[in-house]
């Protein structure tokens, strides 16, 4: 039988920074009422400066290896980490996490899928699983957009936090408890420019000359809500068929918390009732590739072993994807 | 559909909206915004239309959907080629 990812320990940290929706509506024309009705977002979270994304991505790598540990659980062999904010542009931020959470030489490399990142870690994780290359993986979603963020751009401001969730995956059966079922991924390069960060790269490499507006990330929101809700419904309806689930089958719902707005709207599409779609955008914000795993290290809590979870994503690229797993039997 | 018919959807669109707000009027040069219907409301409302009048929108048409009078003419336009009747369209 096909090796599969079965989860087997959850985590997650925020820096401790909080903005406060009055604090941005001393900096921009806006007010509370306006950030949650738009938005549902009451608190985010910040870096402070000499914090960075792997500072988060350790914290939230060690509460999910604590997790595992406490289910008997021990050590990894493969470090995965999705992130569009990585501490350097060259090396990958992977290795100094592994290193820093004294896991030893294990391979350990970055995906950059921006808020798809975690959804398409989980399958990678999972097809080096199954082919043998990995028995244990630790893999953790972590972003901190608070650093590339335009300081004059009121809708970015309100909508984006840093923080970092993890899991670990280790080889199991489809029928576990916490067993991985399947994805269903995808992108659209045509719609690259959506979701950027123009300079910086290879492309334009040189930010000093660069127009101010494009040394900082700059997404259109009207357009990627539209595809968003397009994509994260088609891709997780992909993912509940090759489940063998209906709609009603799903005990919880797990979708990028890109905003309180889009949530219910999928959820809606898909045919899932309210108090099954999970939210805690409220007081964490956007937090990109960090937003699955905080939020499946949230629900730990009221979650039991063995039931229907439905992943969602969509994020810069464009990228979108999509996972069925069962919740897994935690000590925690 | 026909123009009242798409009057009377943005209107039960604004109320689930605003419930608490009185009824908007609604005229043909007020933009979308004016009568609480915000960008990404707008999203939502076309989702709506489409599932309800079996239609498309493609994404370059939302730019040109500024007012209430432009919803009203884009999807009479976009619905005049359909024969047939289907939940108030």
């Amino acid at each position: 039988m096909r090796l599969t990812a079965v989860v087997a320990g959850v985590g997650g940290h925020v820096p401790s920074t909080v903005v406060t929706n009055a604090e941005l509506s001393s900096r921009f024309d806006t007010t509370d009422d306006w950030i949650r009705g738009r938005t549902g977002i009451v608190t985010r979270r910040r870096v402070e400066p000499g914090q960075s994304t792997a500072d988060l991505a350790v914290a939230a790598g060690a509460a999910a290896l604590k997790s595992a540990a406490a289910t008997g659980d021990d050590g990894v062999d493969l470090v995965v980490l999705a992130t569009s904010t990585p501490d350097h542009t060259c090396p990958a931020t992977a290795p100094t996490v592994a290193y820093r959470l004294g896991l030893g030489q294990v391979p350990a490399f970055d995906i950059a899928a921006v808020c798809s990142g975690f959804v398409y870690g989980l399958s990678v994780a999972d097809g080096m699983i199954a082919a043998g290359t990995a028995r244990r993986v630790l893999l953790i979603g972590a972003d901190t957009f608070s650093t590339i963020l335009n300081p004059a751009d009121r809708a970015t401001a309100t909508v984006f936090g840093d923080g970092a969730g993890a899991v670990v995956l280790r080889a199991g059966e489809p029928g576990e408890p916490g067993a991985v079922l399947g994805f269903d991924l995808g992108s659209d390069g045509d719609l690259a420019d959506l979701i950027m960060v123009r300079s910086g790269g290879s492309r334009y490499p040189d930010r000093t000359t660069a127009e101010e507006a494009d040394r900082w990330f700059a997404m259109q929101g009207q357009a990627v809500y539209r595809h968003a809700v397009l994509r994260m419904t088609a891709s997780a309806r992909a993912a509940m068929a090759g489940a063998g689930w209906r709609s009603s089958d799903v005990d919880r719902f797990v979708a990028h918390q890109a905003n309180a707005r889009i949530l219910a709207t999928v959820g809606t599409q898909l045919g899932i009732a309210p108090d099954r779609v999970y939210v805690n955008i409220a007081t964490v914000g956007n937090t990109v590739a960090a937003s699955i795993p905080l939020a499946l290290a949230d629900a730990a809590g009221e979650s039991r072993a063995g039931d229907r979870v439905l992943l969602a994503a969509f994020g810069g690229g464009v990228t979108w994807g999509a996972a069925a797993l069962t919740w897994p039997d935690l000590a925690v | 559909m026909h123009a009242e018919q798409v009057r009377t959807l943005l209107r039960v669109f604004i109320h689930d909206l605003h419930p608490n707000e009185p009824e908007p009027t609604l005229p043909h040069e007020s933009t979308l915004d004016d009568v609480g219907v915000d960008s990404m409301s707008l999203v939502d409302l076309l989702f709506k239309v489409e599932r309800e009048c079996d239609i498309t929108i493609p994404d370059e048409a939302l730019p040109r959907i500024a007012t209430v009078g432009d919803l009203v003419e884009y999807v009479t336009s976009q619905s005049a080629g359909r024969t047939r009747e289907r939940n108030g369209c």
